[in-house]
């Protein structure tokens, strides 16, 4: 048993890539906020410089040298240059800003800036760039009168002040999110600097992957086998820490991925998969710190002994964030970036940029920028950039996240198409019915260890042993296994993976045993679906004839008409493009109707002012991340009431409660919280001010299981206390348990409003809306239409099962 | 300023240039507009960046930037004559001393405010970090430092629209008055997409590093800026402008 311990860490950051990069997302972040925030604090014309803020901000948290410092000065000024017009005037400022900046930082010593420091280093720095900037513009680059340079005066200390105060309020919260970055601390990218000056020579050194490199041959299509008979990939009794993490992310965990195999990976939130998807491509131990035991093995090579880049030579990774993994501005370049850094035969680049685009199927997007693409093209990008340098192994970390269902299916089309090509596919995912459709190998990972492992019949048979765990099973599944139970079918050998798998193999039962005549099963509500109280009084949301658009000619929403009640939960549901958020949106009066009326409690939109909407409606977006300010849980769902007008005290001590009831940490820095948990925090943040219309916009993706669980059981407690819900949402699923009304829009109009049961039987409607059926509903109608009546408007697999007893059991 | 500037496309001598020779071509005309002291001098340099900006066919850009500067020159121009007050008056405050120092800075703003945006709207930026890699021996790393920032600024700014959004329909007020207040929406709408790029920089990073950031040399690029005959034609004119300048 290999027992190697590898210890990185303890050395201060170092100016590495993760540096540079950090500098260069402040800048493009203060330029952002220059142009959009400045406007709004701008009084009498002075406003906060936010890049000068910016590279203050980098200084203070990276404490760089000071010839690092000045850098940072220069690449601020190449921002901004290309934004002002004097050329070098903005260097000859910033540089001496940057420089003073990294000297005050460097003087704080080892304990690094506290207190006012970020304060009066901002202020003093800011203060010499404008007068730097004032002065030479003046005088020297104009040629004007000096004495200009006093009228300038005021602008330039108010400008200085209230970088101050923007510097000194961000940079505790900035401070906490970047030590709390797991990863690194730029000494394990240190270690992989080191790593590839031996790189170049290990590459060559192994001559097996120097010949995959000269692609004439046919090469190009098949995937190179560098150590032909190896499996894929191997972890041999892996176990991994993260620096300053009290438990093992991972927990000596033994797997074998075989070549060309499709895996699924699924578990709860926190089980260590995305650990293990950093293991598999390298950035475990190469990137991340913390104590790492055993050995991982990809493509015959141990991960440990090689540089991070030899690892992702044959294995390529696929992150969540899909902005964030990309290196270039248009897709071409996207490309062609692994295989200028990989070496590859100048010849043979164009070869593998066509094949690569042609195989994620997106040859006409090559011109493209990306910052103009869809999130499902911007994955297929992703997919195509590293299926160019001809990988063995793809590892993708729930790609499909923030995706449709169309796109997510398309996604996974395309990793069929890899793996058919001979790459082995690792891909972690929350969507079981697309996995279990997908893949031939599922396995569920609990607590740091692999709980499951087998093929999708096997794996999602133990639907109890999975809900215990934390994960939930294909719904078809599901009945199999309750069919199972009474002895009907074997789920091992028989299990129902997909729809129509599921309805042919209920039929293939049907037929063969003799049909009883059973009593009529009326069809039950779901579990988790309250009963609608009956309408009292007026509805809380009314919209009358609502239109609206955001350009001409063409209409966002179009005569959009119903009524929410108290205690009905309205479900949304369209693809994109259909006028849903911009329908979220007239909701809570961000946007106000060109025709019609949206009228909340009372209170017409367009004459009421969103603050005062925002007292009786709440919403909570698909990204939490979008409202998170505080710097804890507590003051965060605090501040939700203090907009409010609740005075502290009141809102301190209701926020209080909310949070212990969600089980929340109140002292927690929310942005140092898990993605679920920040959504809860933000749940929390909407809950807390009991609203009478809540809206949720996609209130599910990303979230494991139980997080679902929380979410829409806290929603429904606001339904008992009065509240109407309008929720918009691509999970069927969750739509089918929980909505009591389904109103399907397609090209900005309402198709159809009803009882979600019925509506989800008429294929012609949800054909025209582009939206797939919940699988139960789709299985019903399926044996409906084949005759067997019994089973129409059928949505719980209880009833199915039932009904399937009944007959034939 | 307004937003990051647009590439408009062309396949003109100018499009096709060099992006170095471009940058200098423009850093030239800013040298000559500061040693220039005729009027004549400077309307000619501002007539041949104008001109240069037609040929491009970003001449409708040209004469809007124009505009836009037109006015701060006018603004500038104000401000001189109000401290300039020697020599004869010749209207309200406005000197004839004043109002010739007002007219050169006006005109200087503008001459120097243009050229550099203009090459700018016909220049791809990531074309011209590479030839900076390429022809000025820039390291990599920070041509990568400055594309990624660049590339950046779209994402974000779709980012602070959502976060505008969500923290509107919370109740955060922007149309108050207050200064006080003013200063409180700062937190709402600055820390989230603050937060947001440091939690993004190290996925970045990741990302760039797997895929061979530290491999990377000089010779890596796949895309080439040679310097033809035109490059030197251009270098060739931006002396002759310097030394104009420099004369008259």
């Amino acid at each position: 048993m290999n027992q190697k311990a590898v210890r990185r860490g303890g050395e201060g950051p170092r100016f590495d890539v993760a540096s540079l990069v950090l500098v260069a997302m402040l800048l493009a972040a203060g330029f952002i906020l220059n142009m959009t925030v400045g406007k709004a604090l701008s009084m009498t014309g002075i406003q906060p410089e936010f890049v000068i803020s910016s590279y203050c901000l980098a200084i203070l948290l990276l404490r760089p040298t000071l010839p690092h410092g000045v850098l940072i000065g220069v690449l601020a000024a190449t921002v901004i240059q290309f934004t002002t017009s004097i050329p070098g005037l903005e260097y000859v400022c910033d540089i001496p800003a940057s420089l003073l900046m990294a000297a005050i930082v460097r003087l704080t010593g080892e304990r690094g800036p506290r207190g006012l420091v970020p304060f009066l280093s901002t202020c003093v720095t800011t203060a010499v760039s404008g007068l730097i900037f004032a002065t030479l513009a003046t005088v020297v680059v104009l040629r004007g009168e000096p004495l200009a340079v006093v009228a300038m005066l005021p602008i330039v200390i108010g400008t200085a002040l209230a970088n101050a105060i923007v510097v000194q309020s961000l940079y505790l919260p900035l401070r906490s999110a970047f030590l709390q970055r797991l990863p690194s601390t730029g000494e394990a990218s240190g270690t992989s600097r080191d790593d590839s000056d031996g790189v170049v020579q290990g590459v060559r050194a192994e001559g097996g992957s120097n010949e995959s490199l000269d692609v004439s041959t046919a090469t190009t299509e098949a995937v190179p086998d560098v150590y032909p008979g190896a499996a894929a990939v191997e972890l041999q009794h892996v176990s991994f820490t993260y620096d300053g993490a009290r438990r093992r992310a991972l927990d000596d965990v033994s797997l074998t991925f075989g070549a060309g195999s499709f895996v699924g990976v699924i578990g709860p939130s926190g089980a260590g998969k995305t650990t293990l998807a950093s293991v598999v491509s390298g950035a475990i131990p190469h990137h991340f710190a913390g104590e790492f035991r055993g050995a991982a093995l990809v493509g015959g090579m141990d991960t440990c002994e090689v540089a991070l880049t030899d690892v992702s030579r044959v294995v390529g990774s696929v992150l969540q964030d899909i902005d964030a993994q990309m290196v270039a501005a248009d897709v071409e370049d996207e490309i062609l970036y692994g295989l200028e850094n990989f070496g590859f035969e100048r010849s043979a680049i164009e070869k593998r940029v066509s094949y690569a685009l042609r195989t994620a199927g997106i040859e006409d997007l090559r011109r493209r920028e990306i910052s103009t693409l869809s999130g499902g093209q911007k994955q297929k990008v992703a997919i195509a950039a590293i299926l160019a340098i001809s990988p063995r192994v793809m590892v993708l970390d729930e790609p499909t996240a923030a995706l449709d269902p169309a796109s997510s299916r398309m996604v996974f089309e395309t990793l069929r198409e890899l793996n058919a090509r001979g790459i082995t596919v690792i891909v972690i995912e929350q969507k079981v019915a697309l996995l279990s459709e997908y893949c031939d190998r599922v396995i569920v990972l609990s607590q740091g260890s692999v709980a499951l492992d087998g093929s999708p019949r096997e794996v999602f048979s133990h639907s109890k042993d999975l809900r215990d765990i934390g994960v939930d099973s294909p719904r078809v599944t599901r009945i199999s296994n309750g069919l199972a139970v009474t002895g009907v079918l074997d789920p091992a050998e028989k299990g129902f993976l997909t729809v129509s798998q599921a309805r042919d193999g209920l039929l293939g039962l049907l037929s063969s045993t003799p049909v009883k005549a059973a009593s009529h099963v009326a069809p039950s509500a779901s579990p988790h679906r309250l009963a609608t109280p009956a309408p009292a009084g007026d509805p809380m949301l009314s919209l009358r004839d609502v239109s609206f658009s955001y350009g001409v000619g063409k209409a966002s929403v179009d005569h959009v008409c119903f009524d929410v009640g108290a205690g009905e939960l309205v479900a949304v549901v369209g693809q994109n493009g259909a006028g849903k958020t911009t329908l979220t949106k007239l909701m809570n009066g961000l946007l106000k109707p060109g025709d019609g009326s949206v009228n909340i409690c009372g209170l017409d939109t367009r004459r009421a002012r969103t603050s005062e909407i925002a007292q009786k409606v709440s919403t909570l977006f698909q990204n939490p991340d979008h409202q998170i300010c505080r710097q804890t849980v507590l003051e965060e769902v605090a501040f939700s009431l203090q907009l409010l007008g609740v005075p502290d005290d009141e809102a301190f001590q209701r926020a209080a409660d909310v949070v212990s009831y969600f089980g929340l940490d109140p002292e927690a820095a929310p942005f140092t919280l898990s993605r679920g948990q920040r959504q809860i925090v933000a749940l929390a943040s909407v809950v807390v001010t009991n609203p009478k219309v809540m809206i949720l916009d996609e209130p599910t993706s990303g979230l494991d299981y139980r997080e679902c669980m929380t979410v829409m059981d806290s929603v429904n407690a606001a339904r008992e206390r009065g509240c109407a819900v309008v929720m918009v949402c691509h999970d069927m699923e969750v739509v089918s348990d929980y909505a009591t009304r389904l109103i399907v829009m397609a090209n900005g109009r309402v198709l159809e409003d009803g009882e979600p049961s019925v509506l989800f039987s008429r294929a012609e409607l949800l054909g025209k809306a582009c939206i797939a059926p919940p699988q139960v509903s789709e299985l019903s109608q399926g044996l409906a239409d084949a005759g067997f009546e019994r089973f129409r408007g059928i949505t719980e697999v209880k009833d199915i099962v039932d009904v399937m007893k009944g007959l034939v059991g | 300023m307004a937003g990051l500037l647009e590439y408009s496309e062309g396949s003109t001598l100018l499009h096709r240039a060099n992006p170095i020779s471009k940058v200098a071509f423009a850093v030239a005309v800013c040298i000559a507009t500061f040693l220039a002291n005729e009027y004549l001098t400077l309307v000619l340099l501002l007539a041949l960046v104008l001109l240069a900006g037609v040929y491009a066919g970003v001449g409708k850009k040209a004469v809007s930037l124009l505009l836009a500067f037109s006015s701060l020159g006018a603004l500038m121009f104000l401000v001189q004559t109000v401290i300039v007050r020697a020599g004869t008056p010749v209207f309200l405050w406005v000197t004839d001393r004043g109002a010739d120092t007002g007219a050169h800075v006006a005109l200087r703003l503008v001459t120097f405010a243009l050229p550099l945006v203009l090459m700018l709207t016909v220049t791809r930026l990531t074309d011209l970090t590479n030839a900076a890699v390429e022809v000025l021996h820039l390291p990599y790393r920070y041509a990568f430092t400055i594309t990624t920032a660049l590339r950046f600024v779209p994402i974000f700014s779709h980012e602070m629209s959502r976060i505008v959004e969500a923290q509107t329909a919370r109740g955060v007020e922007f149309d108050s008055g207050n200064p006080l207040r003013k200063l409180g929406l700062m937190m709402p709408l600055a820390a989230p997409l603050l937060i947001t790029s440091v939690s993004k920089a190290d996925d970045t990073a990741l990302a760039a590093e797997q895929r061979g950031f530290y491999l990377r040399t000089r010779e890596s690029s796949y895309k080439r800026y040679p310097m033809a005959t035109r490059d030197y034609a251009i270098f060739s004119l931006c002396l002759v402008v310097i030394v104009l300048g420099a004369i008259f």
